[in-house]
């Protein structure tokens, strides 16, 4: 019988962080919008048999872009992968695709269309500024950003003073469709971006960074699809520089060709790009961020399929 | 009353043993990892880990004991080692040490910085009597994962397992809390560094110096608190570096392991023919090149050396009040220094004219920390004021977390980790380790 306290202590300890763990990770992903999604897209998912083409890529993708009009449009089945964060981690986003594979036929994958707004460099000394027409947020976790990172497996998702002092968790009603579109009715959703919109065009590191993290996942689960990046609509009042598009375009471009010829499987390799067209209607825009609410992404979904159609990755109707 | 195998095992075996027993604890925790992300690639990279440094320190200390080189050129190899860090930073094949950049860009170079640093001290101070054994604590991943250096490591034969544990486990738990509710709760805050302003500059170097403190003394506890468990011991990497009074005293506590080989590799040859300025001065200098070969780092170098040498010479005067004065802002204004990653960047900070508008982004983007982050500021802040404030006080004088260590503390601290820690906030990253 061990009689000093101080083990029982220990003991106790070990036992409630165990058991806080174990609970957390249980509440965490009910509670997290970026969880939510995450897995209202997994079970979606599950429920289709067959599908012809998939988006990837971060929020713009969630917000601004819709499989099922794709799929009006094209006669085919597309199913939107994208994922809040880009997944949060590389390593997340290999899962989210692997559960994706594995619920549905890949071989019949015949296009996958990178969806990232990692086309724009962050300018460091600009991140942290706020748009001048988004209102302050009152805070993060109020907006249900209370998720950004998967934990490691031996730590709590959300600390217990988190749970018993913050807000109330919010617990996300169905808010993705069958084919993985974000329900922009659902509920308050369209406001996720806080901070305010690089403008400058990605530095020869940012597309290393962008490639990098795309097109071996990507191709290595896909061997078979052509790929399509594409640099996403969004909403402006100045008119783009063809000139800064146009080099951004080449070396982007330079990049993706130098990738394809490292690949021992270079020939068999399709990779196109797509510059996707702005608007400067701010009534397309969610109230207090740069992505596009329901309006806006059905413009944005039909004007990118006619330029998938434009490049021949798609024969139209 | 019987030893228990363990017991009986340490004296003959502890180096290997505890070696081994890392080495397993790690391959498992990277397979539980690689589990829970679906992601083996990490495995073969473990092994590497592993390989790499045992193979760079036997051949180094099978050099020294062939007797091939002879005294002198082995004093110089020991320095060529020391400084082969520097020379792989400048060429860009390592990355450098400002507590950001924490992972290694080439797995072949994996804790190259800490084991050729502890082999340099080895080669200097044993020469042709180094024993083999010495891989085994010089290249123990746990050591190479975390950053204290392997040098002074004794196995402890009279201690029973139990009494390891009763004195040891503390030791941990205090790790834990800095290291894990702390560090990563002020994990969020770094990313004040993105706005290049002095206003923020100073904020970054302040919270930066608490996250650098607590994290990289939370890892030493554990470090120091898992190889004292196993039977071996290894030196106190940081001792309450906020209970000084002037940068001296700081120094005393802070990346003792370093400061010890330091101290035999430049200070004290240097010393002996150049007097104690020009030492301290080198000793910074060297310090600086070992964190990399950048102007940011030769400045804060410099900036530490002179005002080391300031305050002994304030000291001296029994200035003992101006000797603490200076002591804070170098502290913070060196760490901001430390953490900038670019001399450019350094540049368009002391730039800047500070303006109301940088204070009330700093602001917002204070305001803006999640909740865990402001608890862990302000327990970090508690912290260095207790260290501070009571430093001439029975449970503090000893400079050895004593204060933590005591029950009611640890019940406190068991508290506040079950209550504060999440993963969803920070980084778990050892902010100077696997370098």
């Amino acid at each position: 019988m061990v009689k000093d306290k101080y083990v029982w202590l220990v003991a106790l300890f070990v036992a409630s962080y165990i058991a806080w763990v174990a609970v957390s990770g249980f509440l965490a992903s009910a509670t997290m919008f970026s969880g939510s999604i995450h897995d209202q897209k997994v079970t979606r998912m599950q429920g289709i048999s067959s599908v012809d083409s998939l988006i990837v890529g971060g929020s713009n993708a969630v917000y601004s872009l819709s499989a099922e009009r794709l799929s009006e449009l094209s006669g085919e089945t597309w199913f939107n992968g994208a994922l809040p964060r880009e997944g949060f981690t590389r390593e997340n986003m290999a899962a989210f695709v692997d559960d994706f594979i594995n619920s549905v036929d890949a071989d019949n994958v015949s296009t996958v269309l990178i969806s990232s707004n990692r086309h724009w460099h962050v300018d460091r000394r600009d991140s942290s500024a706020e748009p001048e027409s988004t209102p302050q947020p009152q805070s993060k976790q109020e907006l249900g950003f209370d998720g950004i990172r998967d934990s490691p497996f031996w730590l709590p998702s959300k600390s217990l003073w988190d749970f018993v002092s913050g807000p109330p968790a919010k617990v996300f009603p169905t808010i993705i469709s069958g084919q993985g579109d974000l329900l922009h009715d659902a509920t308050d959703l369209c406001r996720p971006n806080l901070r305010s919109v690089p403008t400058e065009w990605g530095t020869d590191r940012d597309i290393d960074v962008l490639l990098e993290t795309w097109l071996p996942l990507v191709h290595s689960r896909f061997p078979d699809a052509a790929i399509v990046i594409t640099i996403p609509s969004r909403y402006t009042a100045d008119p783009v520089d063809p000139a800064a598009s146009g080099d951004y375009l080449e070396r982007l471009q330079s990049k993706i060709e130098a990738w394809i010829g490292a690949q021992p499987d270079s020939d068999g390799i399709q990779v196109s790009t797509v510059l996707e067209t702005n608007y400067d209607d701010p009534s397309l825009l969610c109230t207090t961020g740069p992505h596009y609410n329901a309006t806006g992404r059905l413009l944005r979904t039909d004007a990118l399929y006619e330029k998938l159609i434009e490049i021949g990755v798609k024969n139209g109707r | 009353m019987a030893k228990s195998l363990v017991d009986r095992a340490v004296p003959r075996f502890g180096f290997v043993a505890q070696f081994v027993v890392v080495v397993l604890a790690g391959f498992t925790l990277t397979a539980l990892t690689a589990i829970s992300n679906r992601n083996s690639s990490t495995l073969w990279i473990d092994v590497v880990h592993v390989v790499m440094p045992a193979l760079a320190s036997v051949l180094v200390i099978g050099l020294v004991r062939s007797g091939v080189l002879p005294p002198l050129a082995t004093r110089a190899f020991a320095y060529v080692i020391f400084f082969s860090v520097a020379a792989l930073t400048a060429t860009g094949f390592m990355s450098v040490m400002n507590g950001l950049a924490v992972s290694s860009p080439n797995p072949f170079l994996y804790g190259y910085s800490f084991y050729s640093a502890s082999l340099a001290y080895l080669v200097l101070m044993e020469g042709r009597s180094a024993s083999f054994v010495r891989t085994f604590d010089i290249a123990n991943p746990l050591m190479l994962a975390t950053g204290p250096l392997a040098i002074s490591v004794a196995s402890m034969r009279h201690w029973s397992i139990r009494g390891r544990l009763h004195y040891f486990f503390p030791f941990f738990l205090v790790g834990v809390f800095f290291f894990i509710v702390l560090g990563l709760g002020l994990g969020p805050a770094l990313a004040i560094k993105e706005q290049l302003n002095l206003v923020s500059g100073l904020v970054f170097g302040f919270v930066f110096e608490l996250f650098i403190y607590v994290n990289f003394a939370g890892l030493s506890l554990i470090v120091y608190a898992v190889a004292g468990i196993l039977g071996i011991r290894v030196p106190l990497n940081f001792k309450q570096p906020f209970s000084a009074s002037n940068i001296l005293d700081f120094w005393k506590g802070w990346h003792l392991s370093l400061s010890s080989l330091l101290k035999e590799l430049f200070y004290k040859p240097i010393r002996a023919r150049w007097g104690t300025y020009a030492a301290v001065m080198v000793t910074y200098l060297a310090s600086a090149s070992w964190h990399g070969m950048t102007l940011n780092f030769a400045i804060w170098g410099f900036l530490h050396g002179a005002v080391f040498v300031v305050s002994i010479a304030l000291l001296k005067r029994k200035h003992t009040i101006w000797a603490f004065i200076i002591f804070p802002p170098t502290v913070v204004i060196a760490r901001m220094i430390f953490g900038t990653p670019s001399f450019d960047s350094l540049i368009a900070i002391v730039n800047h004219v500070p303006t109301l508008e940088d204070a009330k982004l700093a602001a917002l983007a204070v305001f803006d920390w999640p909740t865990e982050t402001h608890i862990a500021l302000a327990l970090s802040i508690a912290l260095v004021v207790v260290e501070f404030a009571f430093r001439r006080t029975p449970l503090l004088i000893g400079r050895n977390y004593k204060f933590l260590r005591v029950r009611v503390t640890q019940i406190v601290l068991m508290a506040a980790i079950v209550l504060f820690t999440t993963g969803r906030i920070g980084d778990v990253i050892a902010a100077y380790g696997q370098r």
